[in-house]
């Protein structure tokens, strides 16, 4: 039950274009005690799913410019690949302080200031 | 935005792609979150509106997803069963925050959901 409303809060948060995993993720760790790690791989596989339909639909309607991101997947890829590997070896511990001090990044580029309506994305 | 101001005369070199494509799929790999708050900034550089730059972004970021979830589990990271039910929460909660999106966006909102953030953030740095 806490897993459903960990993601269903996430969810709302992600639908609104304001993260998704960086709220999942720190809800499974620091609430419900699921380490780093398992709390990664958690975040990635519920929301596969999701992801999957809300790229069809938005395929369907041509809000995807291909074009922009195509040159760019071959090279996503490789980084995924470099992520991963160190994810994977990296010391639970240390892992958890990276995510940390990457939330605390994201908060600061994200933070509205003034005059832009939004902010955050 | 900082991120995507400078991504911005990059991202439409070739170079610009190379880096833009290694650091989303890096986060992406490394934390398993959070690239689309790297790419839809980067993407609105390059004139797409916040509605078509998250559905771009979420093209590009899905197979990178797809690729580091298969990754995961081969590499052994343990996931218990709950994950089916924090992905249903997160599917019928995407809905109904698409649904709200544009209603419940301001910016003391964001400010709001930008503290916790780095609350959550400090909690786990200690």
């Amino acid at each position: 039950m806490s897993f459903f409303l960990a993601g269903l809060f996430s969810g709302v948060v992600s639908g609104a274009g304001l993260g998704g995993g960086t709220v999942l993720i720190p809800f499974l760790t620091l609430l419900l005690d699921t380490p780093q790690k398992d709390a990664q791989t958690i975040n990635l596989l519920a929301y596969l799913p999701a992801a999957a339909v809300a790229v069809l639909l938005h395929a369907k309607k041509r809000r995807i410019a291909w074009q922009l991101i195509r040159p760019a997947l071959l090279w996503g890829i490789l980084g995924a690949a470099a992520g991963l590997a160190l994810a994977l070896v990296a010391p639970p511990k240390l892992l958890k302080r990276l995510f940390g001090a990457f939330l605390i990044g994201l908060a600061i580029a994200q933070w509205p200031r003034g005059n832009k309506k939004g902010g955050g994305a | 935005m900082n991120a995507g101001s400078k991504v911005r005369k990059a991202l439409s070199s070739k170079r610009g792609k190379v880096f833009f494509g290694l650091l989303t799929g890096l986060v992406n790999g490394l934390f398993a979150s959070g690239g689309g708050l790297i790419a839809v900034p980067a993407l609105k550089t390059q004139g797409l509106d916040q509605q078509k730059a998250q559905a771009t972004a979420l093209g590009f970021i899905l197979p990178l997803s797809a690729l580091s979830a298969a990754g995961y589990v081969l590499g052994g990271a343990g996931f218990p069963q709950g994950w089916l039910f924090a992905a249903a929460g997160a599917t019928i909660g995407g809905i109904a925050g698409a649904w709200l999106l544009g209603k419940l966006k301001n910016d003391w909102l964001n400010r709001i959901f930008c503290a916790v953030m780095v609350y959550a953030g400090v909690r786990m740095l200690l």
